[in-house]
């Protein structure tokens, strides 16, 4: 199964065990709904799906209105830069809903146009610039676990986020969760994720950069060596701490995130250690920004894995227990 | 000449004459006296400081306010805007919850936690207000679809102006709505100010009528500040809009009152402004409730209407009332 379609069934499934629930978005119900990720929406019966005109902004005031009346509701966007044009709502009428503890939900699912060659469009890549809004709660979902875990704790849950999709992974396969998986850490559900546990680095993926992390976690294993492979698929991030214990036991950290923003959720954690106290080494493994990123391009995001391994002292030779 | 000008000429209420006709205070014509009485106390505050939240008062907006909340039935919905201080003391009998709203008590009517531009009141319908510019208007799309959902037979209202329909997210609101066939009535209170500009100072007429056509939505024009008669046709207009499941756009003419003349190096010998918001300087309680002897004064249409002694009367019966709620 592909990650598109393993996702499309988990939002499926959390929308049908809903007695009611209004699915909207351009496109939702017609052609190729949204490259497949609305395709079989549940409809009939309380749940309805509703293709809408073009207008974002009213989209997204749309769903705080029916979460005000107590309607379960999604908005499905084809594109994250498209939400620039619903900030309004997404900020100020979000700060005022939040304030009446709405017992509604209201998800907005957007596409993350990441691959490179939308050009100006694929510029706009980072959840966390959204979160730090309004402190919204924003979802990346880069892996099949992962999507299970999201989508099965937030697409219908008391209150307002985004949880989106990267376009780059669409067609990719989805490997099953490992025996370590779990949720780590206080705060929300799903939004700091243990993929592997390891001694000699930890590694953290934030935005969608978890592919490259998984890489890299094989590699480590090819050395010889085993490393903590974690997933920040959810922010703002409330408790730092089941971090802090794994990079101070291995003594390594790599972070790495694909955002093309200098708001970058991965800096939080490294202030975070800084903070603490905690003495290991880091390698920050980040996109470079550049003109580059507003011209339609093929990803460049990649990682020079040796030039890694030197910046953290990671070898056998430096791990003589292995 | 404006739209709302145009308006004004076009559908104005009867001759003061005819009005005389009548004698005792209507329940609207009350209502618009103690909406204007409340607003005349919280005036007075507001020039003593009493209050740190901006305030922007509606002296002149009292008809349309009494006759929307005399139409809304228990399961209606409103929302407003920044300007929202008619609709909600017209939907609260107690002056001293708004005020204690006002000065952030927990005694409030939302608890102090709003203020004046965000004030909410579920109770009463009003489930939402926003001080963002045409903010409220694709959010009431929500709460009105919500209300099909749940099976509520019911309308819902959403307050904007002038100045709010300029922005992109008014015409968006009227497309959903008109798209999803939402039982919305979109009231535009057209005072022809936005901020202290006045619309042919700011933008190009824009003819509502036309727009509504656009749309294939009903338009509805209310002018002249009869309460009573705005009473007659806003519940005409609700009828049909339950009735038919579509939305409709009504547009109020009316004016602010409390204006100011301002001199500045533009204009030396003084420009007429709208104060906008925080106290209208050149109002207070002492001088009556009524600010202008004229049709652009809800309250004078009350007093034409009304037998003098049971106008002075009963102004004199609400001002003791309220101020007796006052902090």
């Amino acid at each position: 199964m592909t990650y598109l379609a393993h996702v499309n069934r988990c939002i499926s499934q959390a929308i049908a065990a809903r007695p009611c629930f209004v699915s909207f978005g351009q496109n939702v119900g017609a052609g190729s709904h949204l490259s497949g990720l609305t395709r079989n929406l549940p409809s009939g019966g309380g749940h309805r799906v509703l293709n809408m005109p073009n207008c974002e902004n009213a989209q997204v005031g749309f769903g705080f209105g029916l979460m005000l009346q107590g309607v379960d509701c999604a908005f499905f966007c084809k594109q994250l830069d498209f939400l620039l044009l619903a900030c309004d709502q997404i900020v100020n009428t979000w700060n005022m809903v939040r304030l009446r503890r709405p017992s509604a939900s209201f998800t907005i699912v957007c596409i993350v146009v990441d691959s490179g060659f939308e050009g100006p469009q694929s510029r706009l890549n980072a959840l966390a610039d959204f979160s730090s809004l309004a402190d919204i709660a924003v979802f990346s979902v880069s892996n099949g676990p992962d999507a299970e875990a999201i989508i099965d704790a937030h697409m219908v849950a008391p209150g307002f986020r985004i949880i989106a999709v990267s376009q780059r992974l669409f067609s990719s396969g989805i490997s099953p969760a490992k025996a370590d998986f779990s949720t780590v850490g206080t705060g929300t559900e799903a939004s700091m994720l243990r993929h592997e546990t390891g001694d000699h680095a930890t590694i953290a993926a934030f935005n969608f950069a978890y592919p490259q992390a998984a890489a890299i976690h094989r590699q480590i294993q090819e050395k010889g060596l085993t490393a903590s492979l974690f997933s920040i698929a959810g922010l703002p991030v409330a408790d730092w701490l089941p971090m802090l214990a794994d990079a101070k036991r291995t003594g390594r950290l790599i972070l790495i995130d694909d955002s093309r923003s200098r708001n970058r959720a991965a800096d939080g954690l490294c202030a975070a250690i800084a903070e603490a106290g905690i003495a290991c080494r880091i390698a920050r493994l980040y996109r470079t920004i550049d003109e580059q990123d507003i011209r339609p391009h093929a990803d460049r995001f990649s990682i020079d894995f040796e030039e890694l391994c030197r910046t953290i002292d990671l070898s056998p030779a430096q791990n003589p227990g292995m | 000449m404006s739209a709302g000008e145009k308006m004004r000429h076009a559908t104005s209420s009867a001759s003061a004459e005819k009005l005389r006709a009548q004698s005792g205070l209507t329940e609207a014509g009350r209502a618009v006296l103690r909406l204007r009485i409340a607003m005349l106390l919280i005036n007075d505050l507001i020039k003593k400081k009493a209050f740190r939240v901006p305030i922007h008062l509606a002296l002149g907006h009292e008809a349309i306010a009494a006759a929307v909340s005399a139409m809304m039935q228990p399961d209606d919905r409103l929302l407003l805007t920044h300007r929202n201080i008619h609709y909600n003391l017209a939907r609260t009998p107690s002056l001293r919850r708004e005020i204690d709203e006002y000065r952030m008590l927990e005694s409030g009517l939302a608890g102090g936690r709003d203020g004046a531009m965000n004030l909410t009141n579920p109770e009463a319908g009003i489930v939402y207000t926003s001080s963002i510019l045409a903010n409220c208007l694709p959010v009431a799309t929500g709460v009105a679809m919500g209300q099909q959902v749940n099976g509520v037979e019911a309308v819902t209202i959403v307050v904007t102006g002038d100045g709010a329909m300029e922005e992109g997210a008014f015409y968006e609101t009227l497309m959903i709505a008109n798209s999803l066939n939402l039982p919305l009535i979109i009231l535009v209170e057209n005072n022809e100010w936005s901020m202290h500009t006045r619309i042919e100072e700011r933008r190009c007429a824009i003819d509502l009528e036309s727009m509504a056509r656009a749309f294939g939505m009903d338009w509805h024009a209310l002018a002249g500040n009869d309460a009573d008669l705005y009473c007659e046709k806003l519940q005409a207009i609700r009828r049909t809009v339950l009735a038919s499941g579509r939305p409709c756009l009504v547009e109020v003419a009316l004016s602010t009152l409390g204006d100011v003349t301002v001199a500045d190096a533009a204009s030396p010998s003084g420009r007429v402004i709208n104060y906008h918001h925080g106290a209208a300087p050149q109002v207070s309680t002492e001088a009556g409730p009524l600010i202008e002897a004229s049709e652009r004064d809800p309250v004078h249409l009350v007093a034409l209407k009304t037998a003098p002694p049971d106008f002075a009367s009963c102004a004199r019966q609400l001002h003791d009332a309220l101020a007796r709620d006052l902090p």
